[in-house]
């Protein structure tokens, strides 16, 4: 969002919903950016926030637990948004969905299931971990390990030099060089 | 007329950048102190006319000359001025402009107080900034030029995106751009010290106020966009892992990275091609932003520019830049002789362990940035990486780098004392475990991260009081001694500890709102109470406002606890005239421990109105927090030692009192 | 330095991402996509209200032996006139064209297909979009080809365009062998 919703904010004039992230009630398509209509029927239509009062649940449980899956399930017309924090109907309509599922005594699992084979894995905010996926999941920690490897290695070979003098400078270099780390001295003091 | 100054001030510019960009290259290699010297006036001169443009531009949005495109496509005529001025860099085309004037005026600042640089290494550095400047200024001239006129003028224009129109969206482009833009002077240092195959103490401590500076302002960039995401967007959110927002982070990570590390350089000598190589990426990462957010290969309606052509052309200019720099550090960094030895317990080692994991840490939002793009790409899979993936990766394995800060200053250069730092630290350690531990009993969700993260918190403050406690020997030496000695540290260890600090005080403003937030949505009528956060709720009938560009619902939601009042808000909701989209403007009042927030939504048309209100506990502390980051910074800047001038001047003896 | 690739590394990583990106840029995807995972699926079990009095309810039993082209519609959508005519030809020729209201109100619906033509062997209606939820919707219109065993076979999320119509009345025809 922040920057990115700037940036937005000029080119889809066209798709205008509110909070500009680009959520409107159907898909802007591109052929028909400039029909009015759809504009204005975009706008009468949404609703202004994401969670409505009507939605809500009256079994806390229940209700935390259908915020929690939204939290985690992709709106599919919207910029890198949740269904929970989209006002986009489609989004309302997929937590309504999420709802009645609960509602009808579906697992958490097997409500996110529901969506997925509707929508794909494009709608789980958390990718599932399967060997497409692998790279993305073990990249940082696989480096964080060979790097820390390499590292290590690395000191061993450096504590078994001997010290070696640091670089070849020029007498006029190293005098300067000297008189900055002098000086370096009394300003750390 | 003055569009066409502007215009012709741009052309002009840019073939001062090319000689900019040639000729100081050639002087340093033949050793023509003459043709050395164009560089620095080329570099003013090049400022000189893009402020010019810039400001013919500005001209022309003020005045609403709605015979240029760019000014139809973004303003208005009953628009007010402050957002008439931010709107020349709301858009693709004035934005570029703002970029381009930023990095001439960076250039202009090397020409100016680079006065103690080498001669060759100053026309190096100029250089490579004169060329960075001309692929920008072509940029803009051939494909997104603001002065293109239009014929015949319309009689008004088309407004700016209303949720441009806010004071924090208007200066966080600004500020990320000091940002981005700055690290090309610590690329351009960089490649000039790859040309000429030296990297030493001298060249880090030059690259250290300029790398110092852009961190600042970026630190300042991301803080501000994301506390307008926080009191705009309505949801009370302020970081979505969006992946505009994970383009300005990742180099923000490795500027991190670079000033601790060129720290090792300039001290220890050692980490040179480490360094060189941070100085380049942490560039290449800002222009990938660029990339990211204008060519629209992540997010279509994202972009200002969506255009491939802009794409391509941007996407060839990184390539150039970064696949020049890298090329460079393939051929030169290997014959850069790594200096000083040092035990893997030491402040060097530590600084490693930061570098290691800030890289690390870069990469995890790198790859959670580009993955879907990536298998896309590769076999067509859609998959998507959300917030959950780096609550998952990114968190955890910032708990290792926060937990390491405090030891670092602790530690001894070239053979540190762990145990010896332990056991000073025994104290703080055990009230931030104590913390933990209190906090595992009272949280209510999230219990693990609250505890981690309050402890953390905890151990990042008090740390750096300690660390800073133990420098002025306090309760040690006499008080009065002690503050003797708080006034002669050198800024820059004042500065780590405020930043150090400030990251104890950011992190527990993120946990405050992730683990303690109340959200309420409600239907509410005028004249009826709700509960909400141990609040008494209420709102009056919302009014109507007439304002300059827009119209406006008002509700004025009053907060109550015991009988008293504790807060009166006054949530909007407008409705622009020109471009008919709708604003939520979230009202907020903070008491510095916790925020009372509150929206308006839509009447049901009953006599209701929806509302969202949150109670986010210790959320003005993660702006606290970044603006103390950033001010640790600008202290640090202070520091005569890192002033641009100071190597020469400072010999004076007795500056200090040494002891 | 033995490790001399080491410090190529970095420009070879970010030649192969320039070269990505290029391509990225130019094989012109869309990040909008979401892709269909309900193609090569059973279609999912609705059964819907007729938006005409005395009309058949559209369920998913009707799938069963007939290949059918079903579309979701509104008339609040604007696209959704421009792809219209397509449709109207195509139930002209004689293809099974089922048509699912969605989020429209029938005395909106009924008018704009007077006014537009009806191609619809049948009408359901989808009041609140829990059928749209079923069928994956993004928004309208959308349309589907469903074969005889009731299994997807296609999912536009997009307006037909006349290319789009061709590809379906040749995938009906080779489905209905």
């Amino acid at each position: 969002m922040t920057l990115g919703v700037v940036l937005s904010a000029a080119k889809d004039l066209a798709v205008g919903r509110p909070h500009a992230s680009g959520h409107n009630t159907a898909r802007s398509f591109a052929a028909l950016r400039m029909t009015l209509i759809l504009l204005l029927l975009a706008l009468l239509a949404a609703p202004a926030f994401a969670v409505e009062p009507d939605e809500v649940l009256a079994d806390k449980a229940l209700e935390l637990r259908a915020r929690a899956i939204s939290a985690e399930i992709r709106c599919v017309v919207c910029q890198n948004q949740s269904i929970d924090d989209s006002n986009a109907e489609i989004a309302r309509d997929m937590r309504r969905a999420i709802r009645d599922r609960l509602t009808k005594g579906d697992s958490d699992a097997a409500v996110v299931a529901f969506l997925r084979a509707r929508y794909g894995d494009y709608v789980l905010l958390r990718p599932p971990f399967d060997p497409r996926t692998w790279l993305l999941w073990l990249g940082g920690p696989l480096l964080l390990l060979l790097a820390a490897r390499l590292l290590y290695r690395g000191a061993k070979r450096r504590a078994a030099q001997v010290k070696a003098p640091p670089v070849d400078l020029s007498a006029a270099e190293r005098r300067r060089l000297d008189a900055l780390l002098r000086d370096d001295e009394a300003g750390r003091r | 007329m003055i569009p066409e100054v502007g215009h012709y001030a741009l052309v002009l510019a840019m073939v001062l950048a090319l000689a900019q960009g040639t000729l100081p290259l050639a002087g340093a290699a033949k050793g023509d102190p003459g043709l050395m010297e164009l560089g620095r006036t080329a570099a003013l001169a090049q400022a000189a006319l893009t402020l010019l443009s810039f400001l013919a531009l500005t001209w022309a949005y003020v005045v609403s000359d709605f015979s240029l495109l760019n000014v139809v496509a973004n303003s208005h005529s009953s628009k007010p001025l402050l957002y008439k001025i931010t709107g020349v860099w709301g858009n693709h085309e004035g934005s570029m402009l703002l970029w381009v004037l930023i990095l001439a005026l960076f250039g202009a600042a090397v020409a100016a107080f680079g006065a103690n640089l080498p001669t060759t290494l100053r026309a190096r550095v100029l250089a490579v900034q004169g060329l960075i400047g001309l692929g920008f200024h072509a940029f803009i001239l051939f494909t997104s030029n603001p002065f293109d006129r239009l014929d015949p003028a319309p009689f008004d224009g088309n407004d700016l995106n209303p949720i441009l129109q806010d004071p924090g969206l208007a200066f966080h482009p600004p500020l990320l751009y000091l940002g981005y833009v700055g690290l090309s002077v610590s690329f351009s240092f960089a490649v000039a010290a790859l040309i000429e195959g030296r990297v030493d103490a001298a060249w880090a401590r030059w690259v250290r106020p300029w790398t110092l500076a852009a961190w600042c302002f970026l630190t300042l960039g991301i803080a501000l966009g994301s506390w307008w995401a926080y009191y705009e967007l309505g949801w009370g959110g302020f970081w979505f892992w969006d992946p505009v927002e994970n383009a300005s982070l990742m180099p923000w990570l490795l500027a991190t990275a670079l000033l601790h590390s060129a720290i090792v350089t300039e001290k220890r000598d050692a980490l040179k091609s480490w360094t060189v190589l941070l100085a380049i990426l942490a560039f290449s990462l800002a222009l990938l932003g660029t990339f990211l957010v204008r060519s629209g290969v992540l997010t279509s309606v994202h972009a200002f520019a969506q255009d491939p052509a802009r794409g391509l052309y941007i996407l060839g200019f990184i390539v150039l830049v970064a696949g020049g720099g890298l090329t460079l550090y393939a051929w030169r960094a290997p014959k850069l002789a790594g200096g000083g030895l040092f035990a893997p317990i030491s402040r060097e080692g530590g600084l490693i362990f930061n570098n290691l994991l800030l890289a690390v840490l870069t990469v995890v939002v790198f790859l959670g940035t580009l993955y879907p793009l990536l298998l896309d790409a590769l076999g067509g899979d859609k998959v998507s990486v959300g917030p959950p993936f780096y609550a998952a990766t990114f968190i955890p394995l910032s708990f290792p780098l926060l937990a390491a800060v405090v030891f670092g200053p602790l530690l001894a250069w070239k053979r540190g004392d762990i145990l010896g730092a332990s056991r000073q630290l025994a104290a703080v350690g055990a009230v931030a475990i104590a913390v933990g531990v209190l906090i595992s009993f009272v949280a209510q969700r999230h219990v693990t991260l609250a505890a981690i993260g309050c402890g953390l918190s905890a151990w990042l403050i008090l740390g750096a009081i300690y660390e800073l406690a133990r420098r002025i020997k306090l309760f040690e030496i006499p008080v009065g001694d002690s503050l003797r000695r708080l006034v002669g540290l050198p800024r820059a260890s004042i500065g780590m500890t405020i930043a150090h600090a400030s990251l104890g005080i950011c992190t527990a403003g993120i946990i405050g709102v992730s683990v303690w937030q109340v959200e309420t949505i409600a239907l509410l009528k005028p004249g009826d109470t709700l509960r909400h956060a141990g609040f008494e709720v209420s709102m009056e009938t919302p009014r109507e406002i007439d304002g300059p560009n827009f119209v406006a619902e008002r509700g004025r939601i009053t907060f109550k606890r015991d009988g008293q009042v504790a807060a009166v808000l006054e949530p909007e909701r407008r409705i622009f005239k020109t471009t008919r989209r709708q604003t939520t403007e979230a009202a907020i009042k903070t008491t510095l421990l916790a925020d009372i927030y509150a929206t308006l939504g839509e009447s049901d048309g009953k006599g209701g109105w929806t509302v969202r209100l949150y109670h986010n506990p210790l959320a003005p502390w993660i702006w606290l927090g970044a603006a103390f980051c950033a001010l640790g910074g600008f202290v640090s800047l202070t520091d005569r030692r890192l002033r641009v001038g100071a190597p020469l001047r400072a010999r004076r003896p007795a500056a200090q009192p040494a002891e | 330095m033995s490790n001399r690739w080491l410090f190529a590394l970095p420009l070879l990583m970010a030649l192969l991402l320039g070269g990505f990106f290029g391509y990225a840029l130019l094989a012109g995807r869309s990040p909008d996509d979401i892709g269909s995972p309900l193609v090569g699926k059973t279609a999912p079990a609705i059964d819907l209200a007729p938006l005409h009095e005395g009309g058949k309810r559209l369920t998913a039993a009707d799938w069963k032996g007939q290949v059918s082209v079903v579309n979701f519609f509104a008339s609040w959508c604007a696209p959704c006139q421009v792809e219209h005519p397509l449709l109207v030809r195509m139930a002209r020729d004689g293809l099974r064209v089922q048509g699912v209201n969605y989020k429209n109100k029938p005395e909106d619906a009924k008018p704009w297909l007077a006014r537009l033509g009806d191609p619809y062997e049948r009408i359901g209606v989808d009041a609140d979009g829990k059928a749209g939820v079923e069928f994956g919707l993004s928004g309208v219109p959308e349309t589907f080809v469903i074969d005889k065993s009731g299994v997807v076979r296609l999912h536009l999320r997009r307006p037909l365009t006349p290319d789009d119509a061709q590809r379906i009345r040749a995938l009906v025809k080779e489905l209905a062998k």
